[in-house]
C-alpha cells in the first residue's frame, strides 16, 4: 500500500513570508502540530509548527546542544510567555523552517510513513518527487480514520 | 642511547625521534587528524621504528597524571546529575541582586573557583549554559560575559595542582604536592584574577545595564528547584570534600594524587550504586565511564611516549644545554625565558605537547643549577606561563573552544581576532605580574 491511498490532499499548508504570528493561528485552527510551508508554485519547502515556536519561546540556553537540560528553577509566567511571543510574532517564518523533516513520496511505502510517526514525527507531507509539488500529507488522523474505517477530522 | 634494539634501516635513533616528534607536534598543530590518533600513531611509530621498546614506552607513561585526570572525570561526572553547577551559579547571582556586573564577577569567581577544584573544560561546560540563561534573563550581551569566563577558568585553574593539565602534568613529573601548588601559585591567581576582573569592569563592567524587570525575573529564579537529586549532591560533596583534604594530606602519607582521585571515584561510584539492582548499577557506571574523555586520556598516553623517545636519544639533553647557552645558564634569565615562552606558545599552541616537552628539559636543568631543588622557580614558571597563556587567544586552551563553541551555538559568535585584540594584551599583564612575583620570591 502506498500512501496516495490514505493521505490527505486538501492539506493546509504556509507561505514562507507568512509572519510567525499567523502562522500559530494556521496552526491553533487546524489543530496541527506543524504544517507544510510552499513557495508561489507550491514547491515544498519546509516544515514550519509548534517546535519552531516553543524554540523562540524557551531560553536558548536549553535549546543549544550540550545546554541546559532542566528548567525547573526558572518561573516564568503565563503572562511573560505571552510577552516573549508578542516580540517575535511579526518576523517571518521562511527563516526558521525544519528542512529536516522527514517527507515522502505519494507512491512511497505507507509503512515508511508510518515508522516515521512511529519516531516523533507528527505530519508527513507529500511531496512529488518530480518538481517537489506539494501533494498532500498524512498525519496520525489519517491513519486512525484509515484504521477504523472512518473519515479523518477536518 | 635508545634501549631498542637497533633503529630501522640503522638510521641514527636521534634523527628519527626528531623527525617523528616534528612530524606528530606539527600535525597536532595542523588539526587535520584527531589529537589522540596523531599522538599515539607518533607513539607507534617511536617503538616499530626502534628507537624504544615497549617496555621503555609503558616507563614513560606518567600514570600518576592518567589516573589523577580520570579519577576527577569521573566524580564530577556522578556530581553534574545533582544539579550543584546551576544551583550555585544561580545562588551566586542572586546574591548581587542580579546587578548585571554583579553577576558578571560572581559568576567568574564560581567559575575560578570551581576550575581550582575540578578541570576547566568541565567548568565552562557546567557554567557557560547558566549563563548564557541569566544573560538572556538581563537582555544583557553574554560577550563580556563568557569572555571572562574564559579568564577565570583559565586563572582559577592556574591555582592548584588539579586546576589545568599542564599542572597535574608538572606536579606528577616534580613531585610537587598539591599544598606546594597551593601556596605558590594561588597567591599569583589572586592578584592575576584581581587585577583582570579590574580591568574588565574599566571596559565593561561600568557599562552593564539591565532593566529592573528582567533583574526582578532573575530575582524570582528558584534555584532550590536546580538540585535534582539531593541525597546524590551529598554524597558528592562529601566524596569531593575527602578528596580535597586527601590531596592537602596525602603527600604526607606518600598517597599520591592518582590514588586519592581513582580512590574518591571508586567511592563515589560505590555510593551512588549501594543497595540497587545489577542492570541499574551497569547503567549508571557505564554512563559513569562513558564520561571520561578518553581523547584526552589517550593523546597523554601518546604524547608521554613520545616525549619519553625524544628524551631516551639524548635530544632533550641537548636542546637544555641549548637553552642554557642562550640564558648563559643564569637561573633568573632561564626562568624568566621559560615563563615568557610559556606564555606564547601556549596562547598559540595546545600547551599539553609543550609542557610535555618542557619537563624533561628543565629536568636535565638540574646539574648546572645546583640539583633538582633549586629547579622551582623554573617549575613555576612553567606552570604560570602554560597556564595563564591560554587566556592568550581563543585557541589557548580547551576551556577556550569550548565556550566559543557554545557562543557561536547561541547566535553571538565569539570571533578570533576581537578576542585576540583584548585577551593577548589581558595576558600578557598577568605573565608581567608573573614575572614580577617569580623575580621576588624566588630569585
Amino acid at each position: 500500500m502506498t500512501n496516495r491511498v490514505i493521505m490527505n490532499r486538501e492539506t493546509p499548508s504556509l507561505r514562507p513570508e507568512a509572519r510567525i504570528g499567523e502562522a500559530l493561528d494556521s496552526l491553533y485552527r487546524h489543530r496541527s502540530y506543524s504544517l507544510p510551508v510552499v513557495d508561489e508554485e507550491g514547491r515544498y519547502l519546509g516544515m514550519y509548527g509548534v517546535r519552531q515556536i516553543l524554540a523562540r519561546l524557551l531560553p536558548k540556553a536549553v535549546i543549544i546542544e550540550d545546554g541546559l537540560d532542566e528548567l525547573g528553577y526558572v518561573t516564568d509566567t503565563l503572562e511573560q510567555l505571552r510577552e516573549r511571543l508578542h516580540s517575535f510574532r511579526g518576523e517571518r517564518i521562511g527563516d526558521a523552517l525544519d528542512h529536516e523533516a522527514p517527507a515522502a513520496g505519494g507512491d512511497a511505502p505507507l509503512l515508511e510513513t508510518l515508522l516515521h510517526l512511529y519516531h516523533g514525527a507528527t505530519d508527513i507531507p507529500i511531496v512529488d518527487p518530480g518538481d517537489g509539488a506539494l501533494q498532500g500529507a498524512i498525519t496520525p488522523w489519517e491513519i486512525l480514520a484509515a484504521l477504523t474505517e472512518r473519515t479523518a477530522p477536518e | 642511547m635508545t634501549d631498542g634494539h637497533g633503529v630501522l634501516f640503522g638510521w641514527d635513533p636521534l634523527w628519527v625521534a626528531a623527525g617523528l616528534f616534528i612530524a606528530s607536534y606539527a600535525a597536532i598543530m595542523s588539526e587535520k587528524l584527531n589529537r589522540a590518533v596523531i599522538a599515539l600513531l607518533g607513539a607507534g611509530l617511536m617503538i616499530l621504528t626502534g628507537v624504544i621498546n615497549q617496555t621503555s614506552a609503558i616507563r614513560g607513561i606518567d600514570f600518576n597524571t592518567l589516573g589523577l585526570l580520570a579519577g576527577m572525570m569521573i566524580i564530577v561526572a556522578v556530581m553534574r546529575k545533582s544539579g550543584v553547577f546551576q544551583y550555585v551559579a544561580i545562588w551566586s547571582a542572586k546574591k548581587v541582586k542580579a546587578s548585571p556586573w554583579g553577576v558578571l564577577l560572581m559568576l567568574s569567581i564560581v567559575t575560578a573557583v570551581f576550575s581550582a577544584l575540578l578541570d576547566n573544560v568541565t567548568t565552562v561546560l557546567l557554567i557557560v549554559p547558566v549563563t548564557l540563561l541569566i544573560t538572556e534573563e538581563l537582555k544583557v550581551s553574554p560577550y563580556p560575559y563568557l569572555f571572562s569566563e574564559i579568564f577565570a577558568a583559565n586563572i582559577g585553574g592556574t591555582a592548584t595542582l588539579i586546576g589545568d593539565p599542564p599542572n597535574i602534568m608538572i606536579g606528577s613529573a616534580a613531585g610537587l604536592s598539591f599544598n606546594a601548588f597551593l601556596v605558590n601559585l594561588a597567591p599569583l591567581a589572586l592578584v592575576a584574577f584581581a587585577v583582570t576582573f579590574a580591568i574588565i569592569y574599566l571596559i565593561w563592567g561600568r557599562k552593564l545595564r539591565a532593566a529592573d524587570a528582567d533583574r526582578a525575573r532573575l530575582m524570582a529564579f528558584d534555584e532550590g528547584e536546580a538540585i535534582t537529586d539531593a541525597p546524590l549532591l551529598k554524597r558528592s560533596l562529601l566524596v569531593l570534600g575527602l578528596v580535597m583534604v586527601g590531596f592537602t594530606v596525602g603527600h604526607h602519607f606518600h598517597l599520591g594524587p592518582a590514588t586519592i582521585a581513582m580512590f574518591g571515584a571508586a567511592l563515589l561510584l560505590m555510593l551512588e550504586n549501594v543497595g540497587r539492582d545489577a542492570e541499574t548499577q551497569t547503567h549508571s557506571v557505564h554512563t559513569a565511564f562513558g564520561e571520561v574523555e578518553w581523547i584526552t586520556l589517550f593523546f597523554f598516553v601518546g604524547l608521554f611516549i613520545i616525549v619519553h623517545g625524544v628524551e631516551a636519544t639524548g635530544l632533550i639533553d641537548r636542546s637544555a644545554a641549548a637553552m642554557l647557552k642562550l640564558t648563559g645558564g643564569d637561573l633568573t634569565v632561564t626562568a624568566l625565558v621559560v615563563l615568557w615562552m610559556s606564555a606564547i606558545f601556549s596562547a598559540m599552541v595546545d600547551n599539553i605537547p609543550f609542557v610535555a616537552t618542557m619537563i624533561p628539559l628543565i629536568k636535565s636543568m638540574a646539574p648546572t643549577f645546583g640539583g633538582a631543588a633549586h629547579l622551582m622557580p623554573l617549575w613555576w614558571s612553567l606552570a604560570l606561563g602554560a597556564c595563564l597563556g591560554g587566556n592568550g587567544s581563543l585557541i589557548g586552551a580547551s576551556a577556550n573552544l569550548i565556550v566559543a563553541g557554545f557562543a557561536e551555538r547561541a547566535g553571538s559568535p565569539i570571533r578570533f581576532m576581537i578576542f585576540l585584540v583584548l585577551a593577548f594584551p589581558l595576558m600578557l599583564v598577568s605573565i608581567a605580574l608573573s614575572s614580577v612575583y617569580i623575580y621576588l620570591r624566588y630569585l
